[in-house]
């Protein structure tokens, strides 16, 4: 009986000979380059595991500590250690991080899953219907609204390997794109989850059972990093569908991802390379840059803080935010998602391994629209098409600069990002200053009337539509409401879910409560030019 | 595919006419360390598909004011790949773009490149020992321009920072506008010094906001294209300066004239602190005064260098 759940639902069948072939290239890989001799030789990869290791597990328990002194002890017999013995280490560590980072996926967890979701999300949603019975779950669909390239990324899966790259605001994030794919007619895919996430007592069965591989970003040493790189190599070369959130870690400002994390993302060329030295034919490797909008974020309140602290670095995790209280989870789902279309999920047009646009038979276009063969761009001009480290880590460069171009295209405006963005501009003009820390320190911010700030919106949104999709899109519904009724759905929202609303009406005017939640909200237009927010703040 | 060496360059008229020497004097470059080299105007765009046939590297030999169209006609018979790089030494007026991102937009080709520094048409002429800087992301064009044109008459250094490497090279000559102002004020050697060497520490500040590093500026694309082509009397941006700051003003505009409002533009839009561009771009607009500009810097807050 088919489960629907397409390639994936092989993967119990092959993960060992999945996690054979990642360690025997891994260590084919190293062994050559001990003999090329230099910075690659195993005493060195040994070494920096050491090292790294000693430092993470030294500031630990007394267990880690425990741990540590044996990474002391091998970082000193390196010196001692025959050729045969640093091999022998490598395998016994490489053999050991393969087995760690390998996922499961049972097809029975997701059959259940499958039918579960869209019923207990309903139900989350309108509990007046556990009175009435199931009734019609199809309001779900309503609530999340799931659009763009679809029949595009279809044919696509059909053709070869998809690898989905959406933003990442949320926890969330998760279980909405997994609920998408499902939706839209998608195979599930495969996906790299940080291991900090596996202790979420809500997402972790869900993780350990369809698909998803550990992720231990505290582990920085280069043999590790490998291990999770040949892994998702192998995974896409098999043509197993994989999802990664390039961003790395959840966007703390509550903006796009401008910078993407390019080590997983250059799996898919590599994939893309191999299958090609294996004979196969035509493209077979398709990004599918995904944008995930939200009239709220889970966790914006933890997230705006981070980012406030510790401006420009990513703390990598954090145990406890909203995403980890049961409570907070429900009461999000029920008063946010309640909303009309309250969730966008949007599939832009599907990109190859070099940043291209691939149409639906797979074929990939230059930017005026001419077919052309990405085979050529292996092309070294002298000894064929294999793989050049230094050219495909430009190429991957490329591909990532074109997803994000992707998502400032395809990003999905709400109300309450287009009010945010209003009520910030007016913050700067009353501060005289745009430095968004002098901003935030404002004491006494004003209230600004409705009328303005639905001048505001208004203006807005008519830029928006003016730069024909460069600038991205409006929601339906904040499309097609009256500005005052754009302002009145974010105030609905921003007073619905945080532990204090974002701002709230007084008489006739809007008062920021939350200069951190507000500015966190306009964040998601911060990428616009200046000439799309220009003025906003001095309407009078 | 060929492994010659394809020179497309703009028509031999106008402002094309500088842009073809260079073309013709690379192509003799190249063809002296015996590669096979195909050349093709842009008046002539049945030769390109043959062209494209017989060569990985083309030079795109162009002012960016034709570059597009050149990089649309390219753009039909060129792959993957191939690999372009070109030589003009200015920013697509209107969009401000250098001239790779439109080689980007026209054609299929990811590996592209700058060709810049203080390269001589002259003197490659000549035979004198000339050097160039190609700038590039890619290694792949660095090497391949290497091993196309080094040789006995030209060294060819590579620089990754391509961002860095065409920002000197466009903007540069807004200096020789600056310093044609100078002499036409009648200030002497310092003060013409002061120009470059602040000028020069404004456009790198500039290319890092852009995204270019601030090393490239102080190498051959910057310093050295400046001590090539800097300011004396035989540059034509220096006596639109001159002219400027004696009451004139030339019917035709220069390139650094052009480099001056670009620069300026760049600036204003970036929020980079650049008062003597933005002081050139008001002079080269005529919105201001050389005179009353030259007080106004006098007395400005001098920051740390």
């Amino acid at each position: 009986m088919s489960t629907g759940a397409g390639r994936l639902g092989d993967f119990n069948a092959e993960r060992e000979s999945i996690v054979a072939e990642v360690e025997q290239r891994i260590l084919a890989e190293r062994r050559a380059a001990h003999l090329r001799g230099g910075d690659g030789r195993l005493e060195y990869v040994l070494n920096d595991a050491a090292f790294h290791e000693t430092q993470r597990l030294e500031k630990g328990s007394p267990e880690e500590r425990k741990r540590a002194a044996r990474w002391h002890e091998l970082a000193r017999d390196l010196s001692r250690m025959s050729d045969a013995e640093k091999e022998a280490e490598a395998a016994r560590l490489t053999h050991e991080h393969a087995r760690d980072v390998a996922g499961n996926f049972d097809a029975r967890v997701y059959g259940f899953v499958k039918n579960i979701l869209p019923v207990g999300m309903s139900l989350l949603l309108t509990p007046q219907r556990l009175r009435e019975g199931l009734g019609n779950l199809g309001e779900l669909q309503g609530r999340v609204l799931i659009e763009g390239e679809l029949d595009t990324v279809r044919a696509l899966a059909a053709r070869g390997t998809l690898v989905v790259t959406p933003t990442h605001l949320s926890n969330m994030d998760s279980i909405v794109i997994g609920f998408a794919l499902e939706r839209a007619g998608l195979p599930p895919c495969t996906y790299g989850a940080g291991k900090n996430l596996f202790t979420n007592p809500i997402l972790s069965f869900f993780m350990r059972n369809l698909g998803a591989y550990r992720v231990d970003r505290r582990l920085r040493h280069s043999l590790y990093k490998d291990v999770l790189k040949e892994y998702s190599t192998v995974l896409i070369e098999r043509g197993f569908h994989s999802l990664f959130f390039p961003g790395g870690t959840r966007s703390r400002s509550g903006g796009l991802e401008q910078k993407l994390k390019l080590g997983l993302m250059g799996t898919g060329l590599r994939a893309y390379e191999n299958r090609l030295a294996a004979g196969a034919q035509g493209l077979s490797v398709f990004f599918v840059p995904v944008t995930l909008n939200y009239h709220l974020t889970l966790e914006a309140e933890t997230l705006i803080d981070d980012y406030l602290a510790e401006v420009g670095k990513s703390r990598y995790i954090i145990e406890d935010d909203e995403s980890s209280r049961f409570g907070r989870v429900t009461s999000f789902i029920r008063k946010t998602l309640a909303m009309e279309g309250a969730t966008v999920v949007r599939f832009g047009q599907p990109l190859d391994p070099f940043g291209n646009q691939v149409d639906a038979e797979g074929q990939s276009h230059d930017p005026r629209g001419r077919r052309i063969d990405p085979e050529l761009f292996l092309d070294d001009g002298a000894s064929g098409r294999g793989p050049v480290t230094q050219r495909d880590n430009e190429y991957t460069r490329t591909l990532g600069e074109s997803i994000v171009k992707a998502y400032q295209r395809d990003v999905v405006y709400m109300a309450t990002h287009l009010v945010a963005t209003v009520l910030w501009e007016r913050m700067c003009a009353q501060a005289g200053v745009r430095d968004p820390f002098r901003v935030l320190r404002m004491a006494d911010p004003q209230q600004v009337s409705s009328e303005l700030l639905a001048a505001g919106v208004d203006r807005l949104r008519d830029r928006i539509r003016g730069a024909n999709g460069a600038w991205g899109r409006l929601d339906k519904r904040s499309a097609e409401r009256p500005a005052m009724g754009v302002v009145d759905d974010a105030l609905r929202s921003f007073t619905a879910y945080h532990s204090r609303p974002v701002a709230e009406r007084r008489g006739g005017a809007v008062v920021p409560t939350s200069l951190r939640l507000v500015y966190y909200y306009r964040n998601r237009m911060a990428h616009l030019p200046d000439a799309a927010v220009a003025g906003l703040g001095g309407l009078s | 595919m060929m492994r010659g060496l394809g020179v497309v360059h703009a028509a031999d008229v106008g402002g094309g006419a500088g842009a073809a020497a260079l073309a013709r004097a690379l192509g003799e470059v190249a063809a002296a360390t015996g590669q096979r080299v195909t050349s093709a105007s842009s008046a002539d765009v049945a030769a390109l598909p043959e062209l494209a046939a017989a060569s990985r590297l083309i030079i795109l030999a162009t002012p960016a004011h034709t570059a597009r169209v050149l990089a649309r006609q390219l753009g039909d018979v060129v792959t993957g790949a191939h690999l372009i790089v070109h030589t003009a030494r200015g920013l697509e007026p209107g969009s401000g773009m250098r001239v790779s991102e439109i080689l980007r937009e026209e054609t299929c080709v990811l590996r592209v490149g700058i060709l810049a520094g203080p390269l001589a048409v002259e003197g490659l002429g000549a035979g004198d020992p000339e050097a160039c800087v190609v700038g590039s992301r890619y290694d792949d064009v660095i090497t391949e321009a290497k091993r196309m044109l080094a040789g006995a008459r030209l060294r060819v250094y590579g620089n990754h920072d391509i961002i860095g490497v065409e920002l000197a090279a466009a903007l540069g000559a807004a200096l020789s506008f600056g310093v044609g102002i100078a002499a036409g004020l009648g200030f002497g050697r310092s003060t013409r010094a002061v120009m470059e060497t602040r000028g020069l520490g404004e456009l790198a500040r500039l290319g890092v906001k852009l995204g270019g590093n601030e090393r490239t500026f102080f190498g051959l694309s910057g310093v050295g294209a400046r001590m090539a082509y800097g300011a004396d009397d035989g540059d034509e941006s220096f006596r639109y300066g001159e002219a400027l700051a004696k009451g004139e003003r030339p019917a035709t505009e220069p390139e650094g004239v052009r480099a001056a409002r670009e620069a300026g533009a760049l600036a204003e839009r970036h929020g980079v602190r650049t008062p003597l561009l933005l002081a050139l771009r008001a002079m080269a607009d005529g919105t201001r005064s050389p005179r009353d500009v030259g007080k106004e810097l006098m007395v400005s807050v001098a920051v740390d260098e």
